[in-house]
């Protein structure tokens, strides 16, 4: 008797029969399309789930997600119409196996209040995201063999900490400017498709 | 058991982990109830029922409320949405709560003044009818007006804005209202740079300064736009003659002082180097190189000007028979300042393209194939030696090649293989083969269509191009694109989409053809919004618009309607648009926005007419008329619009020394809503003596009904009153035929006109015909003096020739029957013709019987004439030249209408005069200026009367006036010159 008082409390403390819950809103508008509040909510519990930390729905981290969601979503719609192939949602069964390996894994994923195809679909965008900046981006960044030698001269270095040899450092510092105006680029189109299209923030969704 | 239950809460209570979701507490609780919130939405309960993914009964899934967000904000329809849950039971009632968007309805402004116009104002704004309304975008609106206005002088220029809101239609009406202030002047002008001229004079030529001309008076001119721009073009253009192309002159800034409400334009002139372009080797007139030449147009000079203008000259040579002309030029800089363009042309022989021989085509007729070329044989009058390069035979090659491509020639070839010098044994002259290789004809074998409806592909084979055994190429199925994709948007699916592909068969050059159509979501009509209506009844523009609520959308139907408003003439501007183009709802409001033109209109002209209408009022002398000369003036007010009706009311004067007359008429067109009937009142004072031989005062009122019953056919019925009085001291006819013929007459009649016209250009015809037939009938029950009925029938056929030349012939048939009333017809009444569009043997209003002892025309009661005229180029492509044969005359009855040639004797006028002559046509944006000359070699003898008005009354009765047999001093015989000169505007017929 006490425990079904109890549990009628509880739940008459969760759904409330005079109180209405919003269930979901409109939180970005990007010209006609729209990031849901639960789209943004559900990208910081996966998030947290990768990261293994506490979700954080507080207001600046709603922001934050959704300004990456508003990216990831101009991306893909450019990927789209500029008729770029993208990986197929079969490669998202291999981006979740390494989770899918740990014991705790449907423990974990219940925890945190995600399914295994919310994971992979969080995964499959951020791996789409990946290819379309290689694809669209790298192959119009050049690096030259004075930008790789002004680099290296730059490096901070001492007689206790010494360098490795140009030679020995080339490849790397190659690769590190490449992935860095790769990047650069990435946030000139971004700040460009930003400015071109229509977003509005909701507010309601962020208090 | 408690243990459990409160580690379950704990679980249920951990949001650090995120377990309490919406998902536990809703998702597959049944959906009880959807309510919205507002109750009234923009879009129909059915369409939002249909477009969700939520329904009563249904277990909640989150994943379909994500998507009913998504499918409510893709209709552009709302600016926000949410969506609750509450407890109902053991389901769950869903609130959807919605915030609305507003569309721009129309941008109205008031207070202007021009420049900039309304138009220039609301285009400035860039508030687009039909999106989406931003608050914000109003400031931005502003702010590009006020530019708008600055630039135009208007420095002190407020603006207040006011949006009606209609939530039942989503509308943002915008209402801007100027108060415009003053307009600045122009104060002078700030000068720098090298100027070879003094500042003064610099700044006259921007014509800132008030004058006329060269002549200046104190004070400037107000600032504008267009006055601002146009002297700084003006001062460029005077700065680059004398060869200074590169001029440039740079408005800096329009420094504005408010104290004075004056501006100072900052120009900064660069004069540039003297650019001189030459030719060696042959001669071109400089306004030819200046045609020829672009860095003339352009105004600077590079490379690739230069080339252009290296192959303009090199065709302009070829054009003029030298085909084998080669330009070179090169560029040097003699001096400093200096740039010296010298082309050199070398002519080579004269040629002649004398003949074009096409070989091999058989699917096509020479003909065909020649109208597609720009190579000509040489002709006498035209082109004196053919048009002919190696750039136009290619071009021409091309032509012919695609011209079998798109009928499945697709491995055509087209070449040529020689040109023949000295073509026929004649020096100089030549004559191109080309060699037509038709190869197969490729044909649809199968057309299969997907995506289509049983009945949309019924209608759609009958429209397309490939269908089977059609000619298969890339040219038909583009059209096919066309056809099929203007057809669903117009039907509805402003999104189809079309592909094609061919597979092959085993039929030689045979193909199966594939046209997939996807429809995509169809749209239909919600409502009309007619907004910018001030006096304009709103019935008047409904009857114009044909879309309709429920009607799919159709973007032909709303330029219809668009046309149709802007046919009724009342309207300055008619914007059509789409609410909330882009949203994907399916059905939208069809926005019309009305800009309503000025009432009134006004109208005046000065003119003056040089012809045979000279001689003294009160003098027998020159019956056939003198040359003369007549000074007019015309001013006209026009309101349109009257009473909101589209209806027009317009007053017409027109003065000179041989008129004077007054129009005034109401038009009632489109009337009561049908498109092809229009109304017309009118009422009309005319003192005119465009007849030499009287005075006429007319007072006529008419009503008529024009009724267009087809493209080519219209009716008219009138009925007309007018009552027509003679100044008894302007009759130049006998003393004995005064009493009969000068008393005032009134005359009501009924009369229908058929008018068919088929012509291709009304303007300037070549080919069609024009059939008109008048008839009318005066009758006392029409309160009528006279009865007679008065029948006038015309026929005009037009033949063309090759491809420049029109055969014309104009028939005119013309028949007055009286039937009593008065013992004659009146004078006012008869036929009076001749002249420059019916028999050019004759001056105007100078044909048929004449008073046999004045001379002077008394007109007939029946007239034929018939024309006919050769018209062909002449110079270039816009003087043409004509001969013409006229003949005809205007009779004194329709029995004595005769063929005869010769004129019995100096009363006999029942005979056929003749005419022939040769004009000219000059080809204006207003029609061709006409100049003929004609000779008739049996122009009318009469009997003229040496005297005054006053010698003639005062012959005795008992004397003989003028006598065949008898000649008397008083009586001279008298002709019409054989040779009449006409200038006027528009062809003959």
């Amino acid at each position: 008797m006490l425990s079904g008082a109890t549990l009628a409390i509880a739940l008459g403390t969760l759904i409330s029969p005079g109180s209405a819950e919003t269930l979901d809103r409109v939180a970005v508008s990007v010209g006609r399309e729209v990031i849901t509040e639960s789209q943004v909510i559900l990208d910081l519990r996966v998030d947290a789930f990768l990261d293994r930390t506490p979700v954080d729905l507080s207001s600046a981290a709603r922001r934050k997600s959704a300004e990456r969601l508003v990216d990831q979503l101009l991306i893909l719609r450019e990927a789209v119409d500029s008729h770029v192939t993208l990986p197929s949602t079969e490669a998202a069964t291999g981006l979740v196996a390494p989770y899918a390996a740990e014991s705790s894994y449907q423990a974990d994923l219940k925890r945190y209040g995600i399914t295994e195809p919310d994971l992979a679909a969080h995964l499959l965008a951020g791996l789409r995201t990946l290819t379309f900046t290689d694809l669209r981006f790298r192959p119009d960044v050049q690096v030259s063999a004075e930008d790789i030698r002004s680099y290296y001269d730059k490096l901070p270095h001492s007689a206790a900490a010494p360098l490795p040899s140009f030679e020995d450092s080339r490849d790397q510092i190659e690769k590190l400017l490449v992935e860095q105006r790769v990047l650069d680029a990435l946030d000139q189109w971004l700040a460009m498709a930003r400015s071109a299209a229509n977003i509005r923030y909701h507010e309601k969704a962020f208090e | 058991m408690l243990v459990a239950l409160l580690a379950g809460l704990a679980l249920a209570f951990a949001p650090a982990f995120g377990q309490d979701t919406p998902e536990s507490r809703w998702e597959g609780r049944p959906i009880s109830r959807i309510e919205y919130d507002p109750v009234q939405q923009p879009l129909p309960l059915e369409e939002l029922n249909r477009v969700l993914p939520l329904r009563v009964g249904i277990s909640l899934r989150l994943e379909d409320v994500q998507d009913a967000i998504q499918k409510l904000y893709a209709t552009g329809r709302f600016s926000d949405v949410s969506i609750d849950a509450n407890a109902d039971g053991p389901g769950v009632a869903l609130r959807i709560s919605t915030e609305f968007n507003y569309f721009i309805g129309g941008v109205n402004i008031a207070g202007e003044s021009d420049p900039p116009n309304r138009n220039q104002l609301i285009s400035a704004s860039k508030l687009e009818l039909g999106a989406l309304f931003v608050e914000s975008d109003l400031d931005k609106a502003i702010d590009n007006m006020q530019e708008k206005l600055r630039v135009n002088g208007l420095y002190n220029a407020t603006i207040q804005r006011r949006v009606d809101k209609r939530p039942d239609t989503e509308e943002a009406n915008v209402y801007f209202d100027l108060d415009t202030g003053g307009r600045a002047h122009f104060d002078g002008a700030e000068l720098t740079g090298q100027l070879d001229r003094s500042k003064e004079s610099a700044i006259g030529t921007t014509g800132w300064h008030r004058g006329f001309g060269p002549i200046r008076i104190p004070g400037w001119r107000e600032v504008t736009e267009s006055r601002v721009q146009s002297g700084v073009e003006r001062l460029r253009k005077d700065l680059q003659k004398g060869d200074r192309l590169e001029a440039k002159v740079t408005l800096d800034k329009l420094d504005y002082h408010p104290a004075t409400n004056t501006a100072t334009p900052y120009l900064t002139i660069d004069s540039g180097p003297i650019v001189e372009v030459r030719t060696a080797g042959a001669k071109v007139s400089s306004s030819q190189l200046r045609d020829l030449i672009p860095v003339y147009q352009e105004r600077t000079v590079d490379r690739s000007l230069l080339v252009e203008g290296q192959r303009n000259l090199a065709d302009y040579f070829r054009s003029k028979g030298y085909f084998d002309a080669q330009v070179d030029f090169m560029q040097l800089d003699p001096a400093p300042n200096r740039t010296l363009i010298e082309y050199n042309v070398t002519a080579g022989e004269r040629h002649k393209l004398k003949h074009i021989e096409i070989s091999g085509n058989r699917y096509f007729d020479a003909a065909t194939l020649r109208e597609r070329m720009y190579v000509q044989t040489a002709h006498w009058l035209r082109r004196r030696y053919g048009l002919f390069s190696e750039r136009l035979l290619q071009q021409d090659e091309q032509n012919i090649a695609d011209l079998y491509r798109a009928n499945g020639f697709r491995d055509v070839t087209v070449m040529h293989p020689q040109i023949q010098d000295n073509y026929g044994g004649e020096s100089g002259s030549l004559a191109v083969a080309i060699q037509v290789n038709e190869g197969p004809q490729w044909l649809v074998n199968q057309l299969v269509t997907e995506g289509v409806s049983s009945a949309d592909e019924t209608y759609l084979r009958s429209i397309v191009r490939s269908t089977e055994g059609q000619p298969y190429s890339d040219a038909n199925i583009a059209a096919d694109r066309d056809t099929v994709l203007g057809y669903y948007y117009n039907t509805g699916y402003p999104d189809a989409q079309f592909e094609s592909s061919v597979d092959p068969t085993s039929a030689p050059y045979r193909v199966n053809l594939r046209y997939r159509v996807n429809p995509g979501m169809r749209q239909f009509v919600r409502g009309t919004l007619v907004r910018g209506l001030e006096t304009t009844r709103p019935s008047l523009v409904a009857s114009r618009i044909s879309v309709m609520p429920g009607d799919p959308l159709s973007q032909t139907r709303i330029a219809q309607s668009q046309q149709r408003l802007y046919d009724l003439g009342i309207f300055a501007k008619v914007e059509t648009a789409l609410q909330n183009p882009d949203g994907q709802e399916e059905s939208k409001y069809v926005l019309f926005h009305l800009d309503e033109a000025r009432k009134y209109s006004y109208n005046f002209g000065v003119g003056a007419e040089l012809a045979r209408i000279g001689g003294s009022a009160n003098s027998l002398d020159y019956p056939a008329g003198a040359a003369g000369f007549s000074p007019r003036v015309s001013a006209g007010v026009s309101r349109i619009n009257f009473l909101g009706l589209g209806h027009t009311v317009s007053l017409q004067t027109q003065v000179s020394t041989l008129r004077q007359r007054a129009l005034a008429s109401y038009s009632a067109p489109q009337f009561e809503g049908h498109e092809n009937l229009s109304l017309t009142f009118s009422a009309l004072f005319d003192d005119s003596n465009d007849v030499r031989t009287f005075s006429a005062r007319r007072w006529e009122g008419t009503v008529q009904l024009a009724q267009k019953v087809s493209r080519a056919n219209t009716f008219q019925y009138r009925y007309t009153f007018r009552h027509v009085s003679l100044d008894p001291n302007s009759l130049k006819i006998a003393p004995q035929a005064v009493g009969l013929l000068n008393q005032p007459v009134r005359v009501g009649l009924i009369g229908s006109s058929f008018i068919q016209d088929r012509r291709d250009d009304p303007v300037n015809s070549h080919r069609g015909v024009l059939n008109t037939v008048d008839l009318s009938y005066a009758y006392k029950g029409f309160g009528s003096e006279t009865d007679f009925t008065r029948l006038l029938v015309r026929n005009a056929t037009y033949y063309p020739i090759g491809r420049e030349i029109v055969l014309a012939r104009s028939l005119q048939v013309g028949y007055i029957q009286r039937w009593g009333g008065l013992s004659e017809i009146p004078l006012s009444e008869r036929f009076y013709s001749g002249g420059a569009s019916t028999n050019r043997a004759f001056p105007d209003n100078q044909a048929g019987p004449r008073d046999l002892v004045t001379g002077f025309p008394i007109g007939g009661s029946a007239l034929l004439f018939h024309s006919t005229e050769l018209r062909f180029p002449l110079i270039g492509d816009n003087i043409g030249g004509v001969l013409f044969h006229d003949m005809g005359n205007v009779y004194s009855n329709v029995s004595s209408i005769s063929f005869r040639f010769h004129q019995q004797n100096l009363q006999d006028f029942d005979y056929m005069v003749h005419s022939v002559g040769f004009g000219i046509r000059v080809r204006t944006p207003v029609g061709p200026i006409r100049a003929d000359f004609s000779y008739s070699p049996n122009a009318p003898r009469f009997f003229g009367f040496n005297g005054t008005f006053n010698d003639l009354l005062n012959i005795p009765a008992s004397e003989p006036l003028c006598s065949l047999q008898t000649p008397l001093p008083r009586c001279s015989n008298q002709r019409i010159n054989s040779f009449q000169f006409h200038f006027s505007l528009g062809q003959t017929f």
